[in-house]
């Protein structure tokens, strides 16, 4: 994984990627025990994308499959020093925020950017499914959870119906 | 709630604590652990018999990996 994260920071210092930030469960492993993943979803920033509102993995794919890194591509994953890894543009302006206040972190000496709880779970509810509420409720009863700050998010981002609903049907409140 | 009951819970619950306070890049050579166990029960002889896993790489041979988009 410390490979992995050299090659995307390369990246950003190349320029083929703006700000990145880990979400998905690696992000969520920042916070909680770890857990069982197949691969790594990085949420990325575009800088060179001069006159195109268009939204290309291109350059990344070319970057990645050129010497020295000559990663292979499997299905929507790059292979990248052994780990699949997921490149995803936000999708909203949710994952924009998110991408834009995640936190700086390291591993081992390697510095990277990973969403904070409160994002990571926002994104958990919006997407939805059983294993998103699972991790939602082990944030929760971790209790690394800023609550104020994250229904914040979830009212600015409109997710508020779910978010009862989620209440209503996964806990005591 | 059986008192034994009880305290399975309790130290399940301060063993993932534990886990959780760990550093990061401790907590990421687990996860490392955990997948490349998980790729290697895929690619076990005794799974393809029963199975029709070809790659272990592929998406719906990792049905209890978190693989999609918002992993």
């Amino acid at each position: 994984m410390k490979a992995t994260l050299q090659v995307i920071n390369q990246m950003v210092s190349d320029g083929v990627i703006g700000q990145y930030a880990i979400g998905g469960a690696i992000g969520a492993t920042f916070y909680l025990e770890p857990v069982a993943t197949f691969d790594l979803d990085v949420f990325i920033s575009f800088k060179n994308m001069p006159g195109s509102s268009l939204v290309t993995l291109a350059p990344i794919y070319d970057y990645l499959t050129r010497p020295p890194h000559l990663g292979k591509i499997e299905n929507e994953h790059l292979m990248i020093e052994g780990w699949p890894v997921q490149f995803l543009p936000p999708g909203s302006p949710l994952e924009e925020e998110a991408l834009a206040e995640a936190i700086e972190t390291d591993v081992d000496g390697i510095s990277t950017r990973v969403m904070t709880a409160e994002h990571l779970v926002a994104i958990a509810l919006k997407t939805g499914r059983a294993k998103d509420k699972l991790r939602i409720t082990q944030f929760r009863e971790s209790n690394c959870l800023n609550v104020d700050k994250l229904e914040q998010i979830i009212a600015r981002h409109g997710l508020l119906e779910k978010w009862g609903r989620f209440k209503d049907n996964y806990t005591n409140e | 709630m059986i008192p034994l009951l009880k305290q399975i819970i309790e130290q399940k619950r301060a063993a993932r604590e534990r886990l959780a306070a760990l550093p990061f890049a401790r907590k990421l050579e687990i996860v490392e652990k955990m997948r490349q166990r998980s790729l290697l029960i895929a690619t076990s002889p005794l799974r393809r018999s029963s199975t029709s896993v070809h790659n272990p790489l592929s998406s719906d041979s990792q049905p209890r990996m978190d693989t999609d988009g918002h992993g």
